[in-house]
């Protein structure tokens, strides 16, 4: 015991040799690691040693200052690169990230940090020359863009390359052949390219391409690929999306109503879709037929869907529920304001999930559509009441229910009240409160109101967070 | 050649630890001394760790080898465990890892201290790990200004 107490007391890196101390900086934020060099006279160039090198122009640069003194931040922080990388005495970088809008004038120190992070053998390389006041949905496909120099394609090593608003030749990239990870952002790709990068790219697991443009009908397929996480997030596509990954677990998509060919798309793990770029409601049923069509091709485990979704899914052909039906869906997750124009597609994704046990419930604010056409009349306060008993999960498999974001709104109470009163399997049932707000006292008592409810099941579990 | 299936080791204070030799070889210092001498039925010192932090170091090598199809998340479940201990625990762990040369498990225990340091202010880190601040305060403030980006 004693020698317990007079460890506890020590300080413990005075042991640790500098090599050490320097792997455990290696794990941190390149920031954080920067600001251990105020610790102590000893730590003041330990943190020189990490692997992992971030530089990014906002350390230096805020964007609410003027231009003048943004222009000047930005040399101190070109100053910074080439005095860090100077002293730098590792002969390996694991992973290089460079953030910096506007390279233009720079475009020499840009390449000299390319030519550092490659000679050190970086297997990981994070290019970002995005600029943060762009919007999530536009982009200048005028804009003059940082072009990759052709050194970098030379080293073979890469295994995680990002590229955001840096132009690349494709018909080099069959020299990156050890590259698992790739994101693309703010740059055109068309689909020729896409198809030309799965080929030159054997071994590619994780793909994701963010408000690239040009990317035409987009064919994500072949016999073997090794694809198993995709991201499609707010890119500019024509009509469709063909999708054919053996290996696919996570497939996430964000942007506009288009169509999927799944046809031989084998089960994924895990998807999310979010059509929240969608600013208009569609009546005339098209979107809510194209909603049900991916949902019935689309076989997942996990489904994660928006609110443009839930209000537009009834519109199409089945009003009420898909079929057949989604056997194989075990956990759902709802972005959703339980608003009453989404409670139609709530009840149409329950009811089409019969083996459902897990039901996850993101509260927070949604763009709900004026023109909005229930397939049938809503009658909200006793919605829930009037649909639940009829909805076979609830009855039979609905083990886990979840609420983040809790207010104790009318329509998440009647919700939760006939969850309880007819779920005869529930075992747990978890409400975290929104947190922060003047009303939190008024939402906590809300859902301590839940605790008295009927409950069918007798193993139950109400905890409130 | 034949090897032993069973290789011994003693810990610094002495006591043996008998363990299967597919164990020990995740040690890359063991690997090299069974590979230079291939002792049979010897005992490999190991000076530097004592046996209270050998068995626990041992434990995440059977772990690491028996379950090797576990998928991934089980595994990181008990991985993450396995490094809810004490600072003094976490040094003693990272001391033997680093002498022992067990890459990954280097990579478990830094990525644990790291994840120690995140968020916190100079001030907090010193006192979770008691690492006595000599700067004066003077030096200090003047460090800080200098390296102005990183404290904003």
């Amino acid at each position: 015991m004693a020698m317990i107490k007079k460890k506890t007391s020590a300080d413990m890196f005075s042991f640790l040799p500098d090599h050490v101390i320097s792997l455990i900086l290696s794990f941190l934020p390149f920031i954080d690691a920067a600001r251990t060099s105020v610790l102590s006279k000893r730590w003041r160039h330990i943190w020189h040693a990490t692997v992992r090198i971030e530089f990014d122009e906002s350390f230096f640069v805020k964007r609410e200052e003027s231009t003048e003194k943004r222009e000047l931040a930005r040399c101190g922080f070109i100053d910074f690169m080439r005095q860090w990388m100077l002293n730098y005495k590792e002969p390996v970088v694991e992973t290089f990230s460079l953030s910096f809008t506007n390279p233009g004038e720079y475009r020499l120190d840009m390449e000299n940090c390319l030519r550092f992070a490659i000679l050190r053998g970086t297997r990981g390389l994070y290019l970002d020359f995005a600029d943060p006041s762009w919007g999530e949905d536009e982009f200048d496909p005028h804009l003059r863009l940082f072009q990759l120099p052709t050194f970098v394609y030379k080293h073979k090593v890469l295994e995680s390359l990002k590229l955001f608003s840096c132009r690349f030749d494709v018909s080099e990239f069959n020299a990156f052949s050890a590259l698992k990870d790739l994101s693309l952002g703010w740059v055109e790709v068309r689909s020729s390219s896409l198809k030309a990068l799965l080929m030159n790219c054997p071994l590619l697991e994780g793909l994701c391409m963010k408000n690239c443009w040009n990317l035409g009908d987009p064919d994500i397929s072949g016999p073997n690929l090794r694809l198993r996480r995709l991201i499609i997030d707010k890119c500019s596509i024509d009509n469709h999306i063909i999708l054919m990954a053996q290996k696919l677990q996570y497939f996430k998509y964000s942007g506009l109503v288009k169509s999927f060919l799944l046809e031989d798309q084998p089960d994924v793990e895990e998807a999310e879709l979010d059509f929240g770029l969608e600013s208009e409601f569609d009546n005339s049923g098209y979107c809510g037929d194209t909603l049900q069509d991916i949902l019935r091709n689309l076989y997942s485990n996990t489904l994660t869907v928006c609110s443009y979704m839930l209000q537009e899914l009834p519109s199409g052909e089945e009003p009420l529920r898909l079929y057949p039906y989604l056997d194989d869906m075990r956990h759902l997750i709802l972005k959703t304001s339980m608003h009453s124009y989404e409670l139609y597609g709530i009840s149409f994704l329950l009811k089409s999930c019969p083996g459902l046990e897990m039901l996850t419930i993101d509260l927070g604010p949604a763009r709900i559509f004026a023109d909005y056409e229930p397939p049938f009349q809503i009658q909200s306060h006793v919605f829930w009441a009037q649909h639940i008993p009829f909805i076979d999960c609830v009855r039979e498999t609905l083990k886990v229910v979840e609420v983040n974001g809790f207010k104790g709104d009318p329509n998440e109470i009647e919700l939760l009240q006939n969850l309880l009163r007819y779920g005869c399997v529930l075992e747990r049932m978890r409400i975290n409160v929104i947190k922060s707000s003047d009303s939190e006292p008024t939402y906590q008592w809300r859902a301590q109101m839940l605790q008295y409810f009927a409950k069918a099941s007798r193993r139950l579990q109400v905890v409130i967070s | 050649m034949a090897f032993t299936k069973k290789v011994t080791l003693k810990s610094s204070d002495g006591e043996l630890f008998i363990i299967d030799r597919a164990v020990a070889l995740q040690s890359r210092t063991i690997q090299y001394v069974l590979e230079d001498t291939n002792p049979v039925d010897a005992i490999i010192p190991v000076p530097a760790v004592d046996a209270r932090t050998l068995s626990k170091v041992l434990e995440y090598c059977k772990k690491h080898l028996i379950d090797l199809n576990t998928d991934f998340e089980d595994y990181s479940k008990w991985d993450k465990d396995f490094v809810d201990a004490e600072v003094w625990m976490l040094y003693d762990l990272i001391m033997a890892a680093d002498y022992l040369h067990i890459p990954p498990l280097i990579d478990l225990i830094c990525d644990k201290i790291a994840s120690m340091f995140k968020g916190q202010t100079p001030d907090k880190i010193r006192e979770i790990f008691n690492i006595d601040n000599d700067f004066s305060k003077e030096e200090e403030e003047d460090f800080k200004k200098k390296s102005g980006w990183a404290f904003k």
